[in-house]
């Protein structure tokens, strides 16, 4: 029998194997555990039920995102369903001794924001979130998903989840990046090349020229973004880039233990020849930035080629075609380019980082928003927050016409009071896509800060590239 | 969880393909903090529309083996559409095919789905409205009796058989290996490198 050689994917599921039993699932210890606000009031609940003590709250973090307001004087809450849930996750981290990174501690964001941001998300660990981006964590070389509630209870009890184990999935980009062309573009052209379930079963491990000239938060959108294909969890092995990014965050290792860390994540990258149980190719050579115009994330074009005819999809497929452009009031064979828009989100955890913000002000600056547009900004993290306004992005946005609000999840889903009114057409940063998802009846169009930035200054989706 | 016992009854068959978790019980009918009382939503809009494949359930609401067609429990990953048909009384599912999150929900909830091929669901359909017509499910063996064929063995993974056998939940499993978690605990520290202790000190 050929020797198979393991991929990182494999070396890291199976040092944190707990138990392994034929016919059984997997049990899995989780190295990190982040909660919020929004799905871990039940599993609390859980515990307290059957007297059960929280397992390891050393290895658990808190924090406050869904369904913050991103005015001002937010700490207590705006509603009264607001204020009961903040109080009752507070409550319970107090209770149980998790850590809470409460609004207006410096640290509060974007749960999948904050967690690399402190250096907490590392090389090789687990990390498990009752939150379905959590895949936005394997970008540093960690496997990273989310679990339901009843799952998230699990871990709170044992440190573990039962899983069966994912089979998995090379995915390389061939090509070069060209000009505008970012990590949401790269995600939305493979989505769009291998539909919404086309990763299911999978762990992705992300490879490729494209990928390694990427920068850390670049990848960490990508990564953001494998669930939207189906998938388990993305991860991409760790390089240079990785480690430069991690040295000297608040939670990541100093000294002596960061020479230890650093042997160990070296270790995991996957060797070239590794072995994995499928693969799929991305060619990237030709391609443009991307927009979505129906009503999931795989329904997306290159901005410079046409909405395709219904004649392009199979017949069982016609249906769902068209109930997604007559949700979207847009015909098949039609350019996006010149749709006038009517909202603009730049923010969430899959491009609310600091970079994305810098591209966004790159394009506004010294220019102003189109009067028909709301352009509201809203970064991902405090930390996000603060380096934006001291370099002074935040005067841009601000000059150009836009709102530059305080941190959380905000228009990515409509929780709080950032809410895409009814029929309004919106350029997003976000992930989804899904009727509604931005405020009932509204239409999102997904696609990248600077595309989202040059939608701004027009009015309308506009090719950034041109402007 | 309640032990899986041995079941003998007649089936409810309700002839369609496809019927999607909104069908099996409608959003409207989900928002309760519990999981008890969901029954009353079970195929609420199909039930209470008198829909003529949906027939079955009122006329026959006490029995626990409910049959339909291909892909049953497709759409929305919620677990609520197991808890219905738990509560309604359900204790087996038979059908060519299930969609697999929900297939994964039901054993977890200890609702036992079967599959049998499409030729064998369409001949028990037809004879289903019958009172005589009974099937046996047989967990220790993994059988199925269908009258006038000899058993029939079905698939099942040993982890749920386990589970449904003593009546043991995820977290009794997973509590049952503290030990084992104990010392993967301490093996695990050599490889951890944060220390979230720093996060509400500074
Ligand atoms: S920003 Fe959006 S996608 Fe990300 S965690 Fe918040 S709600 Fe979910």
């Amino acid at each position: 029998m050929v020797h198979k050689k393991r991929n990182i994917i494999d070396k890291i599921w199976e040092s944190h194997l707990v138990a392994k039993q034929e016919g059984f699932p997997d049990l899995l210890g989780v190295d990190l555990h982040l909660l919020h606000e929004m799905t871990s009031p039940q599993a609390f609940e859980q515990l307290r039920a059957r007297n059960i003590p929280f397992h390891a709250p050393q290895r658990s973090v808190g924090t406050i995102d869904h369904i913050v307001s991103t005015g001002n004087n937010r700490f207590w809450g705006k509603t009264a369903a607001s204020k009961k849930i903040m109080q009752t996750f507070r409550d319970n981290c107090k209770f149980h001794g998790v850590p809470l990174l409460d609004i207006g501690s410096g640290k509060q964001g974007i749960v999948h924001v904050i967690g690399p941001e402190l250096g907490l998300t590392q090389p090789g660990m687990t990390i498990v979130c009752g939150d379905s981006h959590t895949s936005t964590h394997g970008a540093v070389g960690a496997i990273a998903f989310g679990v339901g509630t009843t799952q998230v209870g699990h871990v709170m009890a044992s440190g573990c989840l039962l899983i069966e184990r994912p089979k998995t999935m090379k995915v390389a980009f061939q090509g070069k990046l060209g000009a505008f062309i970012t990590g949401k573009d790269l995600i939305l052209k493979l989505i769009q090349q291998i539909g919404t379930s086309g990763g299911t079963g999978y762990i992705f491990e992300y490879c490729g020229e494209a990928i390694r000239q990427l920068s850390q938060e670049a990848r960490l959108t990508i990564c953001n973004m494998s669930i939207e294909a189906g998938a388990r969890a993305g991860l991409i092995s760790p390089d240079e880039t990785t480690f430069n990014y991690l040295k000297g965050r608040l939670c990541s290792p100093k000294g002596d233990e960061w020479e230890t860390a650093l042997r160990y994540w070296k270790s995991l990258v996957s060797p070239p020849d590794a072995h994995y149980d499928a693969s799929v190719v991305v060619d990237i050579q030709e391609s443009a930035p991307m927009v979505s115009w129906g009503i999931d994330p795989s329904q997306c074009i290159e901005i410079d080629r046409k909405i395709p005819a219904l004649t392009d999809f199979t017949p069982q497929h016609r249906d769902t075609v068209q109930t997604a452009l007559n949700y979207t009031g847009l015909r098949a064979g039609q350019s996006l380019q010149g749709v006038p828009i009517d909202y603009a989100f730049i923010g969430s955890c899959t491009n609310g980082r600091i970079e994305d913000l810098r591209a966004a002000a790159q394009l506004l600056q010294g220019k102003k928003k189109h009067p028909k547009v709301r352009a509201i900004i809203v970064p991902g993290s405090e930390e996000v927050q603060k380096q934006a306004i001291e370099e002074g992005l935040a005067a841009i946005f601000e000059e150009a016409g836009c709102e530059f609000r305080n941190p959380g999840c905000s228009a990515c889903i409509a929780l709080n009071e950032d809410v895409v009114p009814e029929g309004k057409r919106c350029a997003s940063t976000t992930n989804r896509n899904f009727m509604g998802r931005q405020g009932k009846g509204a239409i999102t169009h997904l696609m990248s800060p600077a595309m989202t930035a040059a939608a701004i200054v027009t009015g309308e989706i506009y090719d950034v590239r041109k402007l | 969880m309640e032990k899986f016992k041995n079941i003998t009854d007649a089936c409810v068959g309700i002839p369609k393909s496809h019927i999607d978790t909104d069908v099996i019980i409608p959003a409207a009918r989900t928002k309760t903090i519990g999981q008890s009382g969901l029954g009353d939503g079970l195929f609420y809009n199909v039930r209470t529309s008198k829909h003529p494949d949906f027939l079955a359930l009122e006329q026959f609401p006490k029995r626990k083996i409910l049959v339909a067609q291909e892909n049953f429990g497709c759409g929305s990953s919620r677990e609520h559409a197991v808890w219905a048909l738990k509560d309604w009384g359900f204790r087996v599912l038979i059908a060519p095919s299930f969609a697999t999150i929900f297939y994964n929900n039901a054993l977890k909830n200890g609702l036992l789905p079967l599959t049998i091929s499409a030729e064998l669901v369409e001949e028990i359909l037809g004879e289903a409205h019958r009172e005589d017509y009974r099937i046996e499910v047989l967990l220790e063996e993994q059988q199925l009796l269908v009258p006038n064929h000899s058993p029939i063995r079905f698939d099942l993974k040993p982890y749920y058989k386990q589970c449904l056998l003593e009546g043991m939940s995820d977290l009794d499993y997973i509590r049952s290996k503290m030990e084992d978690i104990k010392a993967y605990d301490q093996r695990r520290k050599e490889h951890l490198f944060f220390d979230t202790s720093l996060l509400v000190k500074n």
